[in-house]
């Protein structure tokens, strides 16, 4: 029991570094496969959106830089304090940390569609959508959705701290300033400009 | 053999050694050597790190860990060395 709560936590910790990579880049192809499948694209880091008419290799391209640039700036971050750091292990470990996010996407991409989301968004700002079919499903989400959130940060923390040996409070609060510097870098200014390369 | 004081948790320290054939006993205040101030645990890594070639990945794949893991503990005992020394 002990070891299976080990794997479920800090899969990093435990598993072999070939199976360890071999399974992020199955589960960075099966991201690519969902957004494709879903209609679905990353528009940030921690947020995915729907497009239904995305080239595959404005897909293909953003799912592989949403992946790559946290591993990077965590790297960098680790680097900070600990010079044997690899990038790698940071790979893995933020990967991993995705695979609960996956699955709500999975979920979100079945309940929802891309008119659902605009009347969601419309609604938002007129006050409660009508649908009160859209309210059980967007419920469901949430029922889902916050735990594996929750979970996700679990992985990523414990992921972090393995592939870092990090233990004081300044090398987490690197981390935090690590995933916020990704979110923004992406949201700002590669997401537009992978969508203007793309749609040109 | 134990390497802490189990009453107060000082370091130990040898103050007698004897020869097995002749009986020979010497007697002093001699400082245990830095290997065998290390648990027993410790010691065996440190053994096992050897016995691999000095290889950590060897080392993770006959433990059953990660990378990772295996040279978190090696930087881990190399700190607590050389704060001993």
């Amino acid at each position: 029991m002990m070891v299976l709560k080990d794997y479920l936590f800090n899969p990093v910790k435990f598993l072999p570094d070939r199976v360890q990579t071999g399974m992020s880049l199955f589960f960075v192809a099966g991201a690519i496969l969902i957004n494709y499948c879903g209609k679905t694209i990353q528009d940030g880091i921690y947020h995915t959106g729907f497009l239904s008419d995305s080239a595959p290799g404005l897909l293909v391209v953003s799912t592989l830089l949403v992946f790559l640039l946290p591993s990077a700036l965590l790297f960098i971050a680790g680097k900070t304090f600990n010079k044997g750091t690899r990038f790698i292990d940071l790979w893995n470990s933020f990967v991993f940390s995705m695979v609960p996010l996956l699955l709500v996407n999975i979920l979100s991409a079945s309940l929802l569609n891309e008119a659902a989301a605009t009347q969601l968004a419309v609604a938002t700002n007129a006050g409660v959508p009508d649908d009160a079919g859209l309210l059980v499903r967007i419920a469901i989400l949430g029922v889902i959705g916050l735990p594996c959130f929750i979970y996700s940060i679990v992985l990523l923390v414990n992921g972090y701290k393995t592939a870092t040996n990090a233990k004081k409070t300044p090398h987490y609060i690197w981390m935090g300033l690590a995933i916020i510097a990704a979110e923004i870098i992406y949201r700002l200014f590669l997401y537009p400009s992978l969508i203007n390369y793309f749609t040109k | 053999m134990p390497v802490k004081c189990p009453s107060c948790d000082n370091s130990l320290k040898v103050s007698q050694l004897k020869c097995d054939r002749c009986s020979t006993e010497i007697t002093g205040n001699y400082d245990l050597p830095l290997f065998l101030k290390l648990h027993k645990e410790e010691q065996d890594f440190i053994m096992d790190f050897f016995l691999a070639s000095g290889s950590i990945k060897e080392m993770a794949r006959q433990a059953g860990n990660s990378y990772p893991t295996m040279r978190n503990k090696m930087d881990d005992m190399i700190e607590k060395i050389k704060q001993m020394r």
